[in-house]
């Protein structure tokens, strides 16, 4: 009576997931020490230009309803083309996750385990990815329908509890460091949204594809909004010249939250959602990680693939010798050829397989008469 | 081992002396007598067991029409025996028509047959020269009254519960839904014990798939034997290692027939009390029978507190043990101050005092429920007043731990499915550990996991724990709609219908 493919509330709570969990990272810091008092206006300015990627992708997906990137490269340019994709994606993914893990990880050691080593964090993040991608997609997208509420109730208790500390002439200048970082160098913080990408690998997991839109739309309207109002937040409460935290800086907001002698320190409270929130999401990589592997190797069964990779995840982690080195790669290098891949790569080959479909049609017309 | 009756009763009566073993089974009964039919007379015997079938019902309606109400047709010496083929139908005939003053008759020609009626209580009638026997009803063995359930109180509701006799439990379920679409099948189990087993729902509304997928995994039980519905539980739900219940097991008519009505399939198994209802979901465990009698808000309330229940019961040891280990911040510095002062004489790390007390609440609890009643409440006092300020007074474990202890104690009685509860004691000892390894990063990943393994479940075919399935209007939610709203069947079954009631139930309102 059940079958694997997802509904609509699922996709959404899965997407929103995969887009929301940089806000709890380091994403609004980032957008702050990069574009200064307007980082709200950057962040409004880059929701616009996500909008606009998202309804012109979705318009490139629309000619191949039930294709996903993978089948796009294999029909431009065979398997070659597939492997070659199939296996840049993967590597990407695998960053990305790689990424997650080890400053979440870095950031529960400093806070919280400054005594256990980061291989101990690493292995407790690593074991509920392994057992949750033992059950698949559907599990983890019905993990995310509970976790995306409590995760943005969270949001907004932790947004609203230090109103009164909120200095609202924070956010002058208006245009920050400048038009320049705010539009023109700004537009590199479309990395925030770079969770998009994983619409080009959702198509087949979709029961329903006819509302793939509605659904990425209120994905990305959720995920906006979070990262908007925790901007927003970060900005009337501290000063952007501070730099204070380069990992989790909502972390910082979850210091404010007391009331009176009872309810204080509850960060950790906070700290259980995102745990529940970033699991979720590596689960969610690792998962399609190893679609695209399955699709590549057209594989039937997973199970070995996930537990060879939960071990590499574990050993990758901890590769780097120190956090600064493995910010450095993730930051100045990942971050672009994400950008790039997600996108400018990825429509490109849409367009040219609609290209391509339209060559054939015409050729195949002319054969006709 | 012969298969058809024989036509010749003594092959017959030595063949079930043989293979009852009358000889040391004093039990078996088997009357031999003569019986006239047309001015012929034939060597007949019956056959039961002592104490399952009624006696008085033997006498008066088997073996008085028999042999004494029989005298019409008086035996003429001069006559042959009546052995032709045509004449031996006209017997059969005859018997079962004029002779036998019975409801529940049937003819029966197998041995097989034979052994299942004696049984279950029933008494065989043989003939000579007819190779088929009669399996007359007279069931009339002792058997437990309806009384009040024990295990699932409600205030509001029935007081009746399931009983071990499959019929009664059947007839309780047939006088609630009085609809002949209520279907109840018989199937059998088990080739030694040969269960018998119920499987019931309503035609019309419960999914023909789910029907057939039941008795698909009842029917391909390759088993000997079944003696109670936590057997059959085990035999045929999806995950059988995972320690989360799949089916409801309860000991109430009105629950299963509530659920009969959400497009559910219920199994009574002979000779035990409880029914199993499938497929069973995670929120289903955690209603009572009673939020379905009491106003909306009244039931939420209940349904609030079981939930907050449920988490206190599973997770309040482990919060325990990691905020004094690791996230000391998180309580205020008055309260810190007390705790840390408790345990300045307790010698053991937090992790030690927490499982001693555990287990020894595991211990009085067990305990409790293993002496006899009277002596149970003593167990429940000594165990908690006397052993809980002994420890304290023995610097053994901290006081506040006792409260710790205790209030988990008490959450886990609030646990309406007894299932669950085991499941949540197991699940306790699972979170201390992982509180004590890793504080609230620990626990965490310990509920990511939890509810990995419960949305990865399915119970029939059913998502387990799939909050985008649930129907609000259905008896199936994690709050309870008013009555006149709660109009649909629960959307995960896929019923057959998807309303049981109308849109406007309280028609008196609009006149």
């Amino acid at each position: 009576m059940n079958n694997s493919k997802l509904n609509n509330l699922e996709a959404i709570g899965l997407l929103s997931i995969i887009m929301a969990n940089k806000v709890i990272l380091n994403l609004p810091e980032l957008i702050i020490s990069s574009t200064g008092s307007a980082a709200w206006l950057n962040t409004i300015y880059i929701t616009v230009i996500a909008f606009i990627f998202l309804s012109i992708i979705l318009k490139l997906m629309n000619h191949f309803p039930e294709f996903d990137i993978l089948d796009i490269s294999e029909y431009i340019g065979g398997s070659f083309l597939k492997f070659v994709v199939g296996i840049f994606q993967i590597i990407l993914l695998f960053f990305i996750a790689n990424i997650v893990i080890r400053s979440f990880s870095y950031t529960l050691k400093t806070i919280y385990f400054t005594q256990s080593p980061i291989l101990f964090i690493v292995l407790f993040m690593v074991v509920p990815v392994l057992i949750a991608n033992t059950f698949g997609l559907k599990s983890i997208s019905k993990i995310c329908l509970y976790v995306v509420p409590i995760a943005y109730i969270g949001l907004v208790i932790l947004l609203l509890a230090p109103v009164k500390d909120f200095e609202f002439q924070r956010i002058f200048p208006i245009l920050g460091y400048g038009i320049d970082a705010t539009f023109f160098s700004g537009i590199s913080n479309l990395f925030a949204l770079s969770g998009l990408g994983y619409i080009f690998l959702l198509p087949q997991n979709l029961g329903n594809n006819t509302n793939i839109k509605k659904i990425t739309t209120i994905s990305l309207a959720l995920s906006v909004s979070a990262l908007f109002f925790s901007i927003l937040c970060m900005l009337f409460t501290f000063s952007y010249h501070v730099n204070p935290n380069e990992n989790m800086n909502l972390y910082l907001l979850t210091m404010v939250v007391h009331h009176g002698n009872v309810i204080h320190g509850i960060n950790i409270l906070f700290m259980i959602i995102w745990i529940l929130s970033i699991i979720a999401y590596i689960s969610t990589t690792v998962f399609f990680i190893l679609f695209i592997l399955k699709k590549l190797g057209r594989l039937k069964y997973t199970n070995s693939l996930n537990y060879s990779f939960s071990s590499l995840f574990l050993s990758s982690c901890i590769v780097f010798q120190n956090y600064p080195q493995f910010y450095f790669v993730a930051q100045s290098f990942m971050e672009h050829v994400i950008l790039y891949f997600v996108f400018l790569l990825e429509p490109l080959l849409f367009i040219i397989a609609i290209i391509k479909h339209k060559i054939q049609s015409s050729l195949a017309k002319k054969t006709m008469t | 081992m012969a298969d058809y009756i024989y036509t010749n009763v003594l092959k017959n009566i030595n063949y079930l002396k043989s293979t009852y073993h009358t000889d040391i089974c004093t039990d078996i009964v088997v009357r031999d007598f003569q019986i006239l039919v047309n001015n012929f007379r034939y060597k007949a015997f019956i056959i039961y067991i002592d104490g399952m079938a009624d006696s008085c019902l033997i006498n008066n309606f088997i073996l008085t029409p028999l042999m004494i109400r029989n005298k019409a047709n008086s035996f003429d010496f001069n006559l042959e025996q009546y052995n032709d083929i045509n004449k031996t139908e006209d017997l059969l005939n005859y018997v079962y028509n004029c002779l036998i003053p019975q409801n529940a008759i049937n003819k029966v020609q197998c041995f097989a047959d034979v052994f299942s009626s004696v049984n279950m209580g029933n008494c065989v009638l043989f003939i000579d020269s007819l190779d088929t026997a009669f399996d007359l009803d007279v069931k009339g063995f002792k058997q437990r009254e309806i009384t009040n359930p024990s295990n699932e109180i409600v205030v509001r509701g029935s007081q009746e519960s399931f009983v071990e006799n499959l019929r009664t439990n059947t007839t309780i379920i047939r006088r609630l839904i009085n609809s002949e679409n209520l279907i109840l099948e018989n199937l059998t189990i088990g080739k030694l014990t040969k269960t018998q087993v119920v499987v019931g729902y309503i035609s019309g509304i419960t999914n023909p798939k789910l029907v057939s997928e039941v008795k698909k995994r009842i029917n391909n039980l390759n088993i000997d034997y079944l003696t109670s519905s936590g057997q059959l539980e085990q035999l045929i739900q999806d995950s059988p290692n995972n320690i989360f219940p799949q089916t409801i097991a309860t000991e109430r008519p009105d629950k299963t027939v509530n659920y009969l009505l959400d497009g559910r399939v219920c199994l009574i198994v002979n000779g035990n009390p409880y029914a199993l209802i499938l497929p069973g979901v995670f929120i289903d465990f955690l209603s009572s029978p009673e939020d379905l009698n009491l106003k909306f808000q009244f039931a939420n309330l209940g349904k609030i507190i079981r939930l907050l229940a449920m988490l206190f019961s599973i997770l309040l040891p482990g919060i325990y043990i990691a905020i004094t280990n690791y996230h000391q911040d998180l309580i205020p510095t008055e309260l810190l101050f007390t705790i840390a002062a408790s345990r300045e004489s307790v010698p053991f790390p937090t992790v030690v005092e927490i499982l001693l007390m555990e287990i020894s609440f595991e211990l009085i609890r067990e305990a409790g429920l293993r002496v006899p009643t009277p002596l149970g409440t003593t167990i429940g006092i000594v165990g908690a007043l006397i052993l809980g300020d002994a420890a304290v007074s023995a610097s053994l474990v901290s006081p506040i731990l006792i409260i710790v202890v205790a209030i988990t104690g008490i959450c886990s009685f609030s646990i309406p499915d007894f299932s669950l509860n085991f499941t949540f004691r197991l699940c306790r000892f699972i979170y201390i550990m992982l509180g004590y390894l890793s504080g609230f990063l620990g626990i965490g990943i310990g509920i990511f996991i939890q509810m990995t393994i419960m949305c990865g479940m399915e119970s029939f075919g059913c998502p387990y724990l799939d909050p985008s399935t649930l129907n609000k209007r259905s008896i199936s939610n994690y709050f309870v709609l008013p009555i006149w709203k709660r109009e649909k069947i629960s959307g995960f079954v896929h019923p057959q219908k998807k309303h049981i009631q109308g849109k406007t139930s309280m028609n008196w309102r609009h006149d």
